[in-house]
């Protein structure tokens, strides 16, 4: 459950990293607020689950692409990467925040949308965890889909490669890069969706997933997405056997292995991959 | 010889009014408080601003300032180590976590830096909160950190750090002195050849390195120094707030840091002491605001960079320059090449 998670978390991460060639740290933040969104149009709106998911996806990578029209692409149309870091950065501080003084310290939690446990091979697993694996792998291979064979895919994967020579052969860059921003940010939306029902919603449950977000992009190799899935995969198994038999240090050691990846093979894992956007 | 005697005269004058700023406060708490916070943060925003300097942006440095915090009270509680030498470990094993996670990290261009450092920031809080609760106190933190005691140079001064009111004066001076030693450090790093090869790792990397220049052993120098700098802080701040726990070290903190930097301007020497001095008063006049403050720094931040790159520091650049313009449409006809040069 949790690979499918930080798949999905780390997808949206390696997309706009590809496209537009920032780090949005931006990301947790807005996989937060969906969560909240979820819950609110649950609760206040009294919206059944799957639409309030998708308005909330909606909304979220709304926002994070007037962000990218308005704040992100005067700088990393000239290359700022530094100031599109800091400019994320502030996002990130605004948007947690001012989640926290409006929707209050005090966690959410959101009602289960699928119940029941069922046995495979004597092993008990809810039905909802089993869910959130579909729904996660669903949506990846489904952006997968999207980047080969579409014709927005196509440019998109083109303005990663060359900007410049999108923009000559007659791709609207512009538009391109603010569907990046969409999808990108969408992901993570949709990530904040997915646990909604699951885990317990403050305002500081996107920071741990961007952590995670972080450390499998690095295995996996900046810019492919099949190497995201792959680590994804490594780390999810790593952090549920590892918090079942060395407890709390787990993460300790998990950052510590990445730290001693990145020294022998700094490119990561899977780079080079297909499906590689960059 | 002039301009030598000039600048002893401005040194003087700086260490005299540094020194008597707890008299001219009136000795209010309230304000050396603030003042030695100011200079406390100054300290861990220098250390951001030089690792700036060569074009990164850490998230770790509230979890080295963790480091140095932890080390220096754990030590000093259970090893019964005297103050000066635990501080001095305590920046020391922050430069030592620095250098192993930047050997690795800042060989590789692009985006590297930045996530470890980030992933590295929570997974030192983690540590902190998890491993080792007996010494470190787990979720709970330390209380009842010591400071240094009693400092005596007979006939000259006494800082008796147990008091309250005589500790807050102490502290004063004693921050004071660290924030001037690392000021003064910076300064020469600016002024002299490391620091223009610093820079030149960041703005012409491929040029540098053509020319000869280490630039990845330029990098990891300034990510070390600066880890010291913020350990060595940590320490200070954990002796002078005698409180300590692992919810005051977290990325937020880092990113309220960068926003000092930012603030105050990336370019110059000054620009953490100014943006530092700017951004905390802003925050302690909304005092009200309580989580207000995070997002009031944010928006400062992204409010600067967005219409104002070049920070305070950048100020008086700008002033000049709209006073030479408009000399400089008068003077035009006389002498073209006064205002480009």
């Amino acid at each position: 459950m949790l690979a499918g998670l930080y798949s999905l978390v780390t997808a949206g991460v390696t997309l706009i990293l590809g496209v537009l060639h920032i780090i949005n740290f931006a990301q947790g933040a807005f996989l937060m607020l969906s969560a909240f969104l979820v819950y609110y149009f649950g609760t206040l709106l009294g919206l059944d689950y799957f639409t309030s998911s998708v308005l909330a996806v909606l909304i979220v990578g709304g926002i994070a692409m007037l962000t990218e029209r308005f704040i992100y692409h005067r700088f990393w149309i000239k290359g700022e990467v530094l100031s599109c870091l800091v400019v994320s950065m502030g996002l990130t501080q605004i948007i947690q925040n001012g989640a926290l003084v409006t929707f209050g310290i005090i966690q959410k939690s959101y009602d289960s949308v699928f119940t029941g446990v069922f046995n495979i091979f004597g092993v008990r697993f809810s039905f909802e965890r089993l869910m959130i694996i579909v729904f996660a792998y669903l949506i990846i291979f489904s952006l997968l889909l999207f980047l080969k064979y579409s014709k927005r895919g196509q440019a998109m994967r083109a303005v990663a490669q060359d900007y410049d020579a999108a923009q000559l052969l007659g791709i609207n860059t512009k538009r391109i890069a603010m569907l990046g921003m969409f999808i990108g940010v969408g992901l993570s939306g949709a990530a904040g969706a997915i646990v909604a029902p699951v885990f317990s919603i403050d305002a500081y449950m996107g920071e741990f997933l961007m952590l995670k977000a972080f450390l499998v992009m690095v295995v996996g190799g900046l810019g492919s997405v099949i190497g995201v899935i792959y680590a994804a995969l490594i780390f999810g198994m790593f952090e549920s056997f590892g918090l079942m038999y060395i407890g709390h240090m787990t993460n300790v050691y998990l950052f510590v292995l990445v730290v001693l990846i990145l020294a022998v093979k700094p490119t990561g894992l899977f780079s080079g991959t297909v499906f590689q956007i960059r | 010889m002039n301009k030598t005697a000039n600048k002893l005269g401005i040194g003087i004058l700086v260490t005299i009014i540094l020194l008597s700023v707890p008299a001219l406060l009136n000795y209010n708490p309230f304000y050396l408080h603030h003042i030695t916070i100011i200079f406390l943060f100054s300290i861990v925003v220098l250390g951001y601003w030089l690792i700036h300097r060569t074009g990164q942006v850490s998230f770790a440095q509230a979890g080295f300032m963790m480091i140095g915090a932890y080390t220096t009270a754990a030590l000093q509680m259970h090893l019964d180590f005297n103050f000066w030498f635990a501080l001095f470990l305590g920046g020391v094993t922050a430069s030592i976590i620095a250098f192993l996670v930047g050997i690795p990290t800042l060989r590789l261009r692009g985006a590297y830096f930045f996530l470890i450092t980030f992933a590295l920031c929570e997974i030192i809080r983690l540590f902190f909160a998890n491993a080792f609760i007996k010494t470190f106190g787990g979720v709970e933190g330390i209380k009842d950190i010591p400071g240094p005691g009693i400092i005596e140079i007979p006939y000259i001064f006494t800082l008796d750090f147990n008091k309250t009111m005589e500790g807050y004066i102490s502290y004063y001076y004693l921050i004071m002195f660290f924030f001037v030693i690392s000021m003064l450090i910076m300064w020469q790093i600016d002024r002299t050849r490391i620091g223009k090869l610093i820079v030149g790792v960041k703005d012409a990397e491929e040029l540098s390195e053509s020319l000869g220049v280490p630039t990845m052993a330029y990098r990891v120098f300034a990510f070390v120094l600066a880890a010291f700098i913020t350990g060595i802080a940590g320490g200070l701040y954990a002796a002078f707030l005698t409180f300590i726990d692992p919810l005051a070290f977290m990325i937020v903190h880092s990113i309220e840091y960068l926003s000092y930097l930012i603030v105050g301007g990336p370019t110059s020497v000054w620009g953490p002491l100014l943006g530092t001095a700017v951004v905390e008063t802003i925050g302690e006049l909304g005092r009200g605001l309580g989580l207000g403050e995070f997002i009031l720094s944010g928006f400062l931040m992204m409010l600067v960079i967005i219409f104002f790159p070049p920070g305070i520091v950048g100020i008086p650049k700008v002033i000049k320059r709209i006073i030479n313009r408009r000399r400089g449409i008068i003077e035009e006809e006389e002498d073209e090449g006064a205002t480009t040069a």
